[in-house]
Order: structure tokens, then sequence, then C-alpha cells
């Protein structure tokens, strides 16, 4: 890894993925704070709805749904679209500034025209990737904990479990972000490279939810990362490590890809 | 004896189905300065970037610096300071960040940055603006004070004067001799001949990813065509011009004849020197013309 270059990808990232920290932090209090309405006083009854949502919400939610305990706020809360889109832009904030977005304006040659190296060079920008990644879900972590202390309810939850579990939503974005840097790494056109790291993220989501609302269609979900993360899992206690291996060798194969892609690739636009 | 700063062996690149560098061969020595020229997509900017290590040759090799760029690229971009085409640099940095950045990349400390940024006129001020309000001549001498200031023992220049101003570009042949005069060694493409003519001693040509020709600017031009004019007091005699070499005599007036002369001038000037000769001009071809004819042969 070259170090100038992890150093000035962190200095050029560092504003943005704090801004998005924040926003996340932020957005995890109110997820919380609004779902904490759901208890009301406890005078009166709370619709089925709530106490069992339909199978399609509970497939968008990412397989459980209970609107009425903590465990299921924080579950609807870690996959809710907007900490999905603000995860994947701290998680794709360095990668798609990579490969194909230097190539195309024109400054990768003036880095690699020095004694770098390419696979220091996107070994470093992977590992700042990661850490903007690790900042984000920090936000998050802040961000859920101000509501333990100041939301009620959520007290109810584990502080150790809230920690795996965003462990494990580190990892199903790192593997999303290695994806990214492979894909950046391969392209050499940004705007072609961006969608198709977007299409992957929005496709696996879409294949989770696909097999989690149609029983025929439950082979799909192994297919995506979303189905190696459950929130509600990881806050329960149920074990994890089985799916947290498999969202690792992702990550780690994806990374590693990047390096071959990009090793073995010619720089031209 | 130390290998030669580039030796270029059975180079090919294809991309495809097309061919974009086609079996060059070339070596340049220590202290040299070689001009590549060539028109747009003749395979200059692929030659270059195969000897950097960005492209990689679909077949035959590069040694820079006695290095085998396939193997041990970063050994010999220790020792090189390049100035790609087109370069590109980040929008929203100051130039010194960039200077600073590309720097932090280099072994070798920037000792000649202060001096390079008073040549080329780029004041701290400058220095302190985001690129994205530089003008693109302002950029090229960017580019030109990252690629000098490490002091290289080669340079690899694409197209070096691009944007600069006529004045720019004196300073930038200045300094490519005063490099030179260090034991620097220089390859430059271009298409603008006349920096070329000034700024090299050697010239290869490229066409179709072909090196068509290799020679020293002089002989490219020496071997060939010169313009010659010639005033006599009195009326040039009859059978004076008739000499090996002359072509396309033309008698402006009985005492003055235009022609050209192909070879060598010796025997002319002996005939000369027999009449009273009011003014005699020869004028070489210049670099572009012989590029022209080369490249018209070469079709």
């Amino acid at each position: 890894m070259n170090r100038a270059v992890f150093a000035f990808s962190i200095r050029r990232s560092i504003r943005s993925s704090l801004l998005i920290a924040v926003g996340v932090g932020l957005f995890y209090w109110v997820v919380l704070l609004a779902s904490s309405s759901f208890l009301g006083d406890g005078t009166e009854p709370l619709p089925s709805f709530l106490t069992e949502p339909p199978r399609v919400m509970k497939a968008f939610i990412g397989g459980s749904a209970n609107f009425v305990s903590p465990v299921g706020w924080m579950a609807s809360g870690v996959l809710h679209p907007i900490i999905l889109s603000l995860t994947t832009m701290g998680a794709f904030m360095i990668a798609t500034g990579t490969g194909a977005t230097e190539l195309e304006r024109g400054t990768l040659d003036l880095v690699l025209a020095r004694p770098v190296g390419r696979v220091p060079y996107v070994a470093a920008r992977g590992l700042a990737g990661l850490v903007m990644l690790t900042l984000v879900e920090a936000g998050a972590v802040a961000g859920t904990f101000v509501a333990y202390a100041t939301v009620p309810g959520v007290d109810q939850l584990v502080p150790g479990r809230i920690l795996l579990m965003f462990a494990g939503h580190w990892l199903l974005f790192a593997a999303f972000s290695t994806t990214c840097l492979a894909i950046f790494a391969r392209a050499s056109l940004r705007s072609r490279a961006l969608g198709t790291a977007i299409g992957v993220v929005v496709g696996a989501f879409f294949l989770n939810f696909l097999s989690l609302l149609f029983d025929a269609l439950e082979w799909l979900g192994y297919l995506s990362p979303f189905h190696y993360f459950n929130a509600a899992d990881i806050l329960n206690g149920e074990p994890f490590l089985g799916s947290w291996a498999v969202l690792a060798a992702v990550a780690v194969a994806m990374g590693a890809l990047s390096l071959r892609w990009f090793a073995s690739r010619d720089l031209t636009r | 004896m130390t290998a030669p700063p580039i030796e270029i062996a059975g180079l090919s690149k294809r991309f495809g189905a097309v061919v974009a560098v086609s079996d060059v061969s070339l070596t340049i020595e220590e202290g040299e300065s070689f001009g590549y020229l060539g028109p747009n997509g003749a395979g200059k900017t692929t030659t270059i970037r195969c000897m950097l290590g960005l492209i990689k040759p679909t077949a035959g090799s590069v040694r820079i610096l006695g290095h085998d760029v396939s193997r041990d690229l970063n050994a010999a971009l220790e020792r090189i300071g390049s100035l790609p085409g087109e370069f590109g640099i980040w929008p929203s940095m100051t130039g010194r960040e960039v200077l600073d950045y590309l720097s932090s990349l280099h072994p070798a400390p920037p000792v000649r940055r202060e001096d390079l940024r008073g040549r080329f006129e780029l004041s701290l001020a400058d220095l302190d603006r985001q690129v994205r309000f530089y003008s693109r001549g302002m950029r090229q001498k960017l580019g030109l004070i990252q690629a000098f200031e490490h002091e290289p023992a080669l340079m690899i220049l694409d197209e070096p004067t691009e944007g600069l101003d006529p004045v720019m570009q004196q300073r930038f042949i200045a300094l490519l001799r005063e490099y030179r005069a260090r034991g620097g060694t220089v390859f430059m493409s271009s298409h603008i001949l006349s920096e070329v003519e000034l700024a090299t001693d050697r010239v290869g040509v490229v066409k179709e990813g072909k090196l068509v020709r290799v020679g020293s600017a002089t002989d490219l031009t020496g071997e060939r065509v010169r313009h010659c004019s010639l005033t006599l007091a009195d009326e040039v005699p009859a059978g004076l011009l008739d000499i090996e070499g002359v072509s396309d005599l033309v008698m402006a007036s009985p005492s003055h004849a235009r022609f050209e002369f192909r070879g060598d001038m010796q025997p002319l000037i002996e005939r000369l020197a027999a009449v009273h000769v009011l003014e005699f001009l020869a004028e070489p071809e210049s670099l572009a013309d012989a590029f022209f004819d080369i490249y018209q042969e070469s079709t």
C-alpha cells in the first residue's frame, strides 16, 4: 500500500465522509425516536399491521419487521432507503474516485508515472475507502447510542449486540465498497462504472427482496450480500459468524480482483 | 559502462485489430535529446505510455535506464521526470497542493521547484489558487514544474509546449538546453516541428505506428534540398550553374538566378569563386519541409 496515496485519499474525502457520518447518526436517532411512538401510551391496542406486518413489508425490511420492539426498529432502520443511500455513498466515496475516474480526468498518468506501483495505488485507495466507511458506521453507532440514552424503549437493546450489528453492517458495505473498487479498477469510463456499481447494490437488494417475497425464489437470496446480514438476528443474539464469513470472503475476493484487474490492464482512455 | 537511458526493441502494441505501434526499435544515448515526430494518432503517445508502464506492449521490450519496464518499472520511474500528453489535474486542489502531492510520490526532493516557478512566472498567489481557475497555459506550467523539479536523469515529455505562449516556449527550450548541459537525456514527442528542431539533436518520424526515419535533425534536412538565390555583378555566365545538384533553375533577371541544390556544395562554391558575386543565399530546408517530404515518401 502506498502511504502517500492513502493519506491523500483520506484528506480529500474526510470532510464529505464526516458530513455523511453526522447525517447517518442523526437519521438513526430520528428512526429510533419515531419508532418509539409505535408503543403509544399502552392504553390502546396496536393495529395488526404493526404486530404482524404483511409479507411484502417484511421482505422490504430484510425479513424481520417488528415495529413494536426496539430490535424491529433497528432492523428497519439499517435497511431504510435513506440509510442505504448514505452508507452506499460512504462506502463508494473513494472507490468511485479511483481507476476509471482518474483515468478519464487524466490525473492517473501523473500519479502512476511516479514510482508508486499499481497494486500499492489500488490497495491504498481500497483501504482508505474502508476507513471512510468505518467513519460513517461510527456516526451510525453514535446516533444509536444517543437514542439509547434519550429515547424511551431503546435501552432495551443490548449495547454489545448493537456494536456487533453495526460490525455486520460494516462488513456488508465493505463487500459493496470493494466490489465498487473492482468495477472502477477495470473500467475506463466513470459514468459506466458508477452506473454498474450502483446497479450492483440495487440489484442485490432486489434479489434479496424477491427471495423473501416468493418461496420459489428463495434460492436467489444466496446470491445477494443482503441475505447474509440480518440485523434482527444479531440483536436477538442469534449466531451470525457463518454469514459474516461469507461477507468477509466477498469483500476480500473483490479486493483481490481489484488489484489483479488494475495491475494487468492497459491504462488507456 | 552504463546502459543507454532508453532502449526500445521490437515494440508493438495492438488494441484489438488496431495496430497503434508496430515493431519500433530505438536507442537513445545518455545526454541526447530525441524528438519523436508524427501527426496525431501516429503512435507517439502509445509509445510513451509503454515507456512509462501505463500500457503493456503486445510484443517487444522497453528498457529505461537499464531497467526492464515490464519487470522493474518503479526503479526506472524513480529517475524519470515525465509530462504526459493531455494530463489532468484535480480541479479543487491548489497548484501547491498538486505539486506537494505529486512530489510526495517521488523519493527525490523537489529541489528545483522555486527556480522553475520563477522561470515560468507562476507566482506564489497563483500556486495558492485552485487549479480549476487556471488557464491552459498555467496548467501546462504546473505540469512542467512537476516533471523537472526532482532533477531526473531522463525526461519523457509528450507535447510539452502545448498551451504555452511563445515567450514560455522559449523559456522551455532554454530550460531543456540547461538540463542537457547538466547531463540530462530527453525524449520528447511533438507535432510542432520548429520546437523539435530547436530542442533536439536527433529525430524519429513515426507514421501509422511505424518508425519510418531516424536521423539527426541536420541529417534529415542536410541531405535534402537548399533553396538558393544568386546575384552577380554581371550577367550569369552560360553554364555556370550547369552542375550536379542544381535543379529548378529560374533566371529572375540576367544577373539573378534562383535554384534548388542537393548534395555537396563544394563544386558550386568553387565555380562561384571565379565570378563577382554580389549575394548568394543558400537557405536550408526546414525540418518541417523534410518531415512532410519523408511523410509523402513513406506513403
